[in-house]
């Protein structure tokens, strides 16, 4: 286990407490974890650059002593990401269910980047216990799209619908609407391969997501 | 007392234990403390047949037990089993987690906490167990991602482990019990959610009572001492240690910064630092 501040220079911080609280903290997590979070904010700076660089992320943990990931030290809870620009993104404001599309969209979009290093991410259309954050985890890897996964599934009924207005029902069941829907959405971003079987291809479509995402652009 | 089984975890050990360990990518972190222990890997803390408090860890895929000088004892029975917590009084020992793979909610047995036997298994659903505490095993229904989809319990009868009804704890159906112990009237559990720990007490193991909860600590053992529900845990941010008593103050346990409640071994709290068991009197 590491302790740290910040990931990759950018602070930390912890809002459940008190809100806007820019006290660093100690978190903890495996140096594995770590590296993988790098990675993941490395991500985020690229396919958000136009906000300029992301001036802190709100956490709800990383290691907590309690079972599975968080207990083993490989799972992050993300509330909130600010950028230089002034944008937000706020899971900790449930803001999957906002009602501004561009809100939901660049949610959507943060959605998009978790999924890009860790294969299970949780968000707040996977059950109301993941409202008010996404959690991130080592579970399941490597990064693929599986159909019979509830988070996955979930993820692409509502990426549809906000991005193409696919007027999906967003209950986890991957079913002829969700495939065509998805195969329109792959088409769209102009993904190659199976991002079933191919961790790049499902991370190139969820790349080509999130740019959109962070420009509010449909698809 | 050493024999064939049993090896003190030396330097030399150590250093092959740490060398098998997958090397990671030199990424840049500013980091601080690394070492290769990892709480993940405990199943907890329990009282041997002597009274000493040991460790229950995972090391190169088996199950050991390690005392506070760092002598490892190898385990039976408990291939495969991807264990969450454990307890133990001396004469009775009870191990709680989830066939590993898929997950099956499984129960295992030991009168020596060396060698064991599964006692019971809940076959056909996606499940685990997270706590157990003198008869009593809390757990969950899982989603493929491991998030708890409903809470289960089974209690220790003459007949063997018997899954119960659990009335009152549908609003956490989301948690995954941490701890669980007897109190002078019935039961008492924890479960952690996203901003501390939330408590129930029952009479009968089935219908449950909240109580006020804990914020800002994730609870991990529990045990009635001297008439007082004592707990151990860690700071949800900081991951520090605290002790404290049921509606009373919380305290800093005299354990060093970076250690890991494991639970509560008889009258003893049992930590994880640096790879090793320390353990302390429980109602300090």
């Amino acid at each position: 286990m590491i302790t740290f501040s910040r990931i990759d220079g950018t602070p930390v911080y912890y809002w459940r407490s008190s809100r806007g609280n820019t006290t660093l903290r100690n978190w903890q997590a495996t140096q594995s974890f770590y590296d993988s979070l790098v990675l993941w904010i490395r991500d985020l700076r690229s396919l958000s650059s136009a906000y300029g660089s992301i001036t802190y992320l709100v956490s709800a943990g990383f290691y907590v002593n309690k079972p599975g990931e968080h207990g083993a030290g490989t799972a992050m809870d993300l509330d909130h990401v600010r950028w230089s620009g002034g944008q937000v993104s706020s899971p900790l404001d449930r803001d999957h269910a906002s009602g501004t599309l561009a809100t939901r969209r660049r949610y959507l979009a943060v959605d998009a980047v978790c999924r890009r290093r860790f294969r299970y991410a949780l968000d707040g259309w996977y059950n109301a216990d993941h409202a008010d954050h996404i959690h991130s985890d080592f579970g399941g890897l490597p990064v693929r799209c599986v159909t019979g996964s509830e988070s996955d599934t979930k993820f692409v009924q509502a990426l549809c619908n906000n991005f193409m207005s696919s007027g999906l029902a967003v209950d986890g069941d991957w079913g002829p609407l969700t495939q065509s829907a998805f195969n329109t959405a792959k088409s769209r971003l102009a993904v190659t391969g199976d991002p079933h079987t191919s961790s790049a291809a499902w991370q190139s479509f969820l790349s080509a997501a999130a740019r959109k995402g962070f420009a509010n652009q449909a698809f | 007392m050493l024999n064939r089984r049993t090896f003190v975890l030396g330097a030399a050990a150590t250093a092959a234990i740490t060398s098998a360990l997958p090397a990671h990518a030199a990424a840049a972190a500013p980091a601080s403390g690394d070492t290769s222990d990892n709480p993940g890997s405990t199943a907890g803390v329990l009282l041997a047949p002597d009274g000493t408090p040991l460790l229950l860890a995972q090391r190169d895929g088996q199950w050991v037990l390690v005392d506070e000088t760092g002598s490892v004892r190898i385990t039976d029975g408990l291939a495969g089993a991807d264990l969450v917590d454990v307890t133990g009084d001396g004469a009775a020992f009870t191990a709680v987690g989830a066939v590993s793979g898929d997950p099956i909610a499984t129960i295992w047995e030991s009168a020596d906490a060396v060698t064991w036997r599964e006692a019971r298994r809940l076959h056909g659903v996606r499940s685990e167990f997270t706590a157990v505490g003198n008869g009593l095993a809390l757990g969950s229904v899982v989603k493929r991602e491991r998030a708890s989809v409903v809470r289960i319990a089974a209690r220790r009868t003459a007949s063997g482990w018997n899954t119960v009804p659990v009335r009152g704890l549908e609003w956490t159906d989301g948690l995954s019990a941490t701890a669980v112990a007897t109190t002078a009237d019935g039961w008492i559990a924890a479960a952690v959610d996203i901003s501390g720990t939330v408590l129930h007490t029952s009479r009968d193991g089935v219908t449950w009572t909240t109580r006020p909860r804990l914020d800002g600590v994730a609870v991990r053992g529990l045990a009635l001492v001297d008439g007082r529900v004592h707990w151990v845990g860690n700071e949800i941010v900081d991951a520090t240690p605290l002790t404290g008593v049921l509606d009373a103050d919380r305290t800093r346990p005299a354990v060093p910064q970076d250690a890991k409640a494991l639970g509560v071994a008889g009258t003893r709290s049992g930590w994880f630092t640096g790879g090793r068991l320390i353990t302390v009197e429980a109602a300090r």
